[in-house]
């Protein structure tokens, strides 16, 4: 142990009761708050997952109302991506970064515990619109003028809510830029940095270029539904397709704000568990800020059948096609740091793999629906909800599990139980691919999203669809054991945790003491990950 | 190094912090301000 964790030691001063959690400036705190958030988000939005599923059982409206079921579809894409995802990823950059880099804390600590408390305020907004007149949103999470302009009093909650969520991720995002560029330890350059710290550099720019756009757009929705404007009125001039532009703008860089801390995840997990260098570092971290320049080129490939001139369907399919390219870098580097490693499999390692194979597969159906003729028929099929589900669930869900289960020893000093951590990523991996890969087949024969009933012809698929729905999700359950057990007990983790493990992180006291590199370390390229 | 200088290097610090923060935060509000304005 250094002299420099000694000294920290003798620190160690935690707060206690309500208040160490509601005033927190402390990232390690704010880290596992985000954390316990998002996973409650994930069993909310969860639990809306299973009432389309159910509804989907059987052809016929079984268990809700039309309108009801549109709510469900719409408030779950909502908050899984506001509320699970982008808090869960913040969670893991909060926890990780500063003892990555060597900082004794966030940048802006108070900013910190501020962006975190906006969000259950922000849901809070969101979810009471269950209880108005007019019901929830239901018009998609896309929010796409004129239809979400009929949503009732609801309407202005769910336009402050994402105002709300967007001025959190770009406080967040601010802090991860502060603290990455100005509380580096020395010798900590930026080619040393972590490919985690690089992948969420990366995302906070990102977020901080694409939020304001998605902010703009619904600020202007407002306007025109209570203030008169006509920004997306034909009738006055406004034209309702440039809501489609402005908000793809916003969210194909979106997609990546969610898939690139995983990979940053994945780019730890894969060469600790092959106890080899990652492959190809430069090339990762060039591909990463590629994929994420790239993104802001590619938007109209999501409404290639609201029409457009024939160019402008050339430039976005070509743009789109790029982006395989420098993705396509990182996975042959991911694979070529595995070949010859002296490989063991355990949970993290196995959700890397899972995301690494199953990502894919969400990545090629993507590049099908960037061909803009076949495009026309994909479009609203449940061809595109299989495709965005692969890269969501196993690319992104997964790789933040993987993370979770990687640095939990870290967390809390204790290994958590192997067997049920295997268990839950073999129930997941199948039951994921039972509740997805179908959705392949129903969505290329023509079923649409977003209706609560289908032709009769789909409904062996769908009971199929809706058992492997039910498996995963009880099958997260799995997860919240695991990580109560481990808080709770267990065989005492090293200072290291992993033989293969490297990095400032692993110098720390598993678990780490409150307040960590008080004195900042001295960073070689011995201690450095690359 | 002594007690002032580290006092000194930590508001130093913070001052750079919060510099950038704000840089950072107007390049947001710029964003989303002129982005409103350009479709008005």
């Amino acid at each position: 142990m250094s002299e420099a964790v000694l000294h920290d030691d003798h620190h160690d001063h935690k707060p206690y009761g309500i208040g160490r959690w509601l005033f927190s400036t402390n990232h390690k705190d704010i880290g596992t708050m985000y954390l316990v958030f998002a996973l409650i988000m994930f069993f909310v939005g969860g639990a809306m997952s299973m009432v389309i599923r159910a509804e989907l059982f059987q052809p016929g409206i079984q268990y809700v109302d039309p309108q009801f079921y549109n709510s469900m579809v719409t408030v779950h894409a909502l908050v899984m991506i506001f509320g699970a995802l982008m808090p869960a990823g913040v969670g893991l950059a909060n926890w990780m970064i500063p003892m990555m880099i060597g900082a004794p804390d966030m940048a802006l600590p108070r900013m910190n515990n501020m962006s975190f408390w906006i969000l259950p305020f922000a849901f809070t907004l969101l979810l009471s619109t269950f209880f108005m007149q007019g019901g929830a949103p239901a018009g998609g999470w896309t929010m796409y003028p004129p239809l979400v302009l009929q949503l009732g009093d609801g309407f202005p909650y769910l336009v402050f809510a994402v105002h709300f969520l967007g001025i959190s991720s770009i406080m967040g995002a601010i802090n991860i830029i502060a603290t990455v560029f100005n509380m580096r330890a020395p010798g900590m350059s930026f080619m040393r940095l972590p490919l985690f710290v690089w992948a969420w550099i990366i995302t906070a720019f990102l977020l901080i270029a694409a939020m304001p756009v998605l902010a703009g757009g619904v600020t202007m929705l407002l306007t025109d539904k209570y203030f008169g404007t006509a920004f997306f009125d034909a009738a006055g001039g406004g034209d309702p397709v440039m809501f489609q532009h402005i908000f793809w703008f916003f969210g194909h860089p979106e997609v990546y704000i969610l898939v690139l801390p995983s990979f940053g995840v994945i780019s730890q997990i894969i060469p600790t568990f092959s106890r080899k260098p990652l492959f190809g570092y430069t090339s990762m971290v060039y591909a990463t800020a590629s994929i994420a320049f790239l993104s802001f080129f590619v938007w109209a490939h999501h409404m290639f059948t609201v029409g457009m001139p024939l160019t402008g369907e050339l430039f976005f399919m070509y743009a789109t096609m790029s982006i395989a390219v420098p993705t396509g870098v990182k996975i042959f580097n991911w694979m070529a740091t595995m070949w010859k490693g002296s490989m063991t499999f355990e949970t993290p390692m196995l959700f890397a793999i899972g995301v690494l194979f199953m990502f894919s597969i969400g990545g090629f159906s993507g590049l099908m629906m960037g061909i803009t003729p076949v495009d026309f028929q994909y479009h609203d099929t449940y061809f595109i909800v299989a495709h965005f589900h692969y890269v969501i669930v196993p690319g992104i869900i997964f790789g933040i599990i993987g993370g979770i289960y990687f640095w939990l020893p870290k967390w809390t000093g204790n290994m958590y139980d192997e067997k049920l951590g295997k268990l839950h990523f073999w129930l997941s991996t199948v039951s994921v691919n039972v509740l997805f890969f179908p959705m392949h087949f129903i969505g290329l024969a023509g079923m649409p999203r977003r209706i609560p009933d289908y032709n009769v012809q789909f409904a062996d698929w769908n009971t199929i669809i809706s058992l492997g729905g039910f498996v995963f999700g009880l099958s997260q359950l799995i997860l919240v054991w695991v990580v109560i057990k481990c808080v709770r007990g267990g065989e005492k983790a090293t200072d290291q945790v992993w033989e293969g493990a490297h990095g400032l992180e692993w110098t720390l006291p598993s678990p780490p003491p409150f307040h960590t590199f008080t004195t900042p370390p001295e960073v070689t390229d011995a201690t450095a990950h690359s | 190094m002594s007690e002032k200088d580290q006092m000194s290097a930590k508001k130093e610090l913070a001052i750079k912090n919060m510099r950038l923060a704000i840089i950072l935060g107007l390049v947001a509000i710029g964003f989303y301000a002129v982005f409103i304005i350009f479709y008005w």
